[in-house]
């Protein structure tokens, strides 16, 4: 059966970004920067979730995806109670516990052994919790007055579309998703991608810092294997590689965004 | 659901070098790159093969060196696709290609732990997408035999690198998948081959060589058959190697 969620959320988590981008330079503060990051983080490691268990799936555990899933599950756990103890609205708590309703799920299908079967099962369930993710990123961000965070935003989208990436090709190397459904959406978020990367390297430097383009840069080079090997038909699949490139692009940007945070909420 | 490599897509080599070499294709590339790329396809392969032989400790010697040659010849080759492409698109593949070297070579001097092993694999595979996707602009003229046996040495380089990777432990569905890819597309031109009407000596010779090693070699590429003597496989897969030369030789005349 395939995904048509999928899809509609992918949709909608870049009219959502899109939303955020502007609320950053204008809402009213309440959260801060680390709330804004925590939640773009949360919405992130979902899609890493999906690319560790397809790895196990496909037996490719060279680089030990248990290990690194078992770390993103718990690494999450704690970021979702850093933002419960946060004092957030009312609106906000329905989707709060949409998110952790479809968190449950996720760590159900997590419990069993991979199959492809459970693949579209739990992909499913990570596009429902991206999805409930990413209105409360929207709201933080709206309760957000910190300013000069549009190219944090930016890179956040990066990260989030590498990872999505990388868990959709992982997905589709495996065979657990379909041919049509998977070269659109690929299409997709290379745009989504080269948009958002157009944008951060083309702007002023008193907007984007130096230092942020030099490491969009080296991100950059890293994301060739994606351009390259994400759209092919050759029927030949580089899972590993792909993962590895995920996780550079993933660490180096939160890396990034870390030694920003302090610079913003000075 | 379906398998890692589809019927459809397990034809693409086969119908490359059908539809490549019918003229459906326009010629956008010098020959200069093609020559280039086709030798970093056939390089990709022997590169992964010799780096699993030395962790393997088979053969560590020759494979060391030609391991070294690889890497040289890889180099050499890429600087030379480099100058020979015009068009961005085919410039980009080659800053990739360029890329990937960088970071064989960063691997290559870390100490062997199965995430390198399994890295090697896959760029050495981009390595092959990079070099596959400047060839295919080939067109060009008639399907040849000359076009079968030079693909059929790719396929046995590439079957035989599979082999030494089961041993090492790279048994996912991927790897086994793009073995059985290979040898089923080999297997085809073995019938093609067998069925060409030679009437040179040697020829006829390298291709009842090829009928004899074949069905051995096979089963141990697809591992069903577990040799406990890699060097039996090592010495098989060379006199399959040389029959092919033999005839690559024969077809260029």
């Amino acid at each position: 059966m395939k995904q048509t969620l999928r899809g509609l959320s992918k949709g909608k988590k870049v009219g959502i970004l899109s939303m955020i981008l502007p609320l950053f330079l204008m809402a009213e503060v309440h959260a801060n920067a680390q709330d804004v990051h925590n939640i773009i983080d949360i919405c992130t490691s979902s899609q890493r979730v999906m690319k560790d268990y397809a790895l196990m799936g496909m037996k490719i555990e060279y680089h030990n995806p248990k290990k690194d899933l078992d770390a993103m599950v718990k690494r999450m756990e704690q970021e979702m109670e850093v933002m419960e103890k946060r004092a957030i609205s009312n609106a906000l708590h329905a989707e709060e516990l949409a998110l952790h309703k479809a968190w449950k799920s996720i760590e159900a299908e997590l419990q069993k052994k991979p199959t492809k079967a459970g693949a579209l099962t739990l992909h499913h369930h990570v596009n429902t919790f991206a999805h409930h993710c990413e209105v409360m990123a929207e709201h933080l961000a709206k309760d957000s007055h910190t300013r000069g965070m549009y190219d944090e935003a930016l890179l956040g989208r990066i990260n989030l579309d590498v990872q999505d990436l990388a868990a959709s090709y992982i997905m589709h190397a495996w065979g657990a998703e379909e041919d049509t459904e998977y070269y659109k959406e690929v299409k997709e978020i290379l745009a989504d991608y080269q948009k958002a990367y157009d944008e951060l390297e083309g702007a002023d430097e008193k907007q984007v810092s130096a230092k942020i383009k030099a490491h969009l840069k080296t991100a950059n080079k890293h994301f060739m294997a994606f351009e390259f090997m994400a759209e092919s038909r050759s029927g030949r699949y580089v899972p590993l590689l792909i993962a590895k490139k995920a996780d550079k692009i993933y660490t180096g940007i939160k890396k990034i965004l870390k030694e920003e945070e302090s610079e913003v909420e000075k | 659901m379906r398998s890692l490599i589809s019927k459809k897509a397990l034809g693409v080599g086969i119908a490359c070098l059908v539809l490549g070499s019918s003229g459906l294709f326009a010629k956008s590339v010098s020959h200069e790159a093609l020559v280039q790329a086709e030798g970093i396809k056939m390089l990709s392969q022997d590169l992964a093969k010799n780096y699993f032989y030395i962790e393997e400790g088979i053969q560590v010697a020759s494979a060391k060196k030609a391991l070294k040659g690889d890497m040289l010849s890889l180099d050499e080759k890429i600087q030379k696709l480099q100058v020979s492409v015009t068009n961005k698109k085919d410039q980009r593949v080659v800053e990739f290609m360029l890329f990937s070297m960088d970071e064989l070579k960063a691997i290559m001097k870390e100490k062997f732990n199965a995430e390198n092993g399994g890295l090697i694999l896959d760029y050495t595979e981009t390595l092959l997408e990079g070099s596959e996707s400047i060839s295919k602009h080939n067109s060009g003229k008639k399907a040849t035999m000359l076009d079968t046996v030079e693909e059929m040495a790719f396929l046995l380089e590439r079957a035989s690198k599979y082999y030494i990777a089961f041993r090492a432990g790279y048994t996912d569905d991927i790897n086994i998948e793009q073995a059985k890819h290979a040898v089923e597309e080999f297997e085809t031109l073995l019938r093609q081959v067998e069925s060409h009407a030679y009437v040179d000596g040697g020829a006829i010779k390298a291709v009842k060589k090829l009928t004899k090693y074949w069905p051995a070699s096979k089963s141990f590429y697809l591992g069903i058959k577990e040799s406990e003597l890699p060097t039996i496989v090592f010495i098989s897969t060379k006199h399959m190697k040389k029959a092919l030369d033999r005839l690559i030789v024969h077809h260029q005349k």
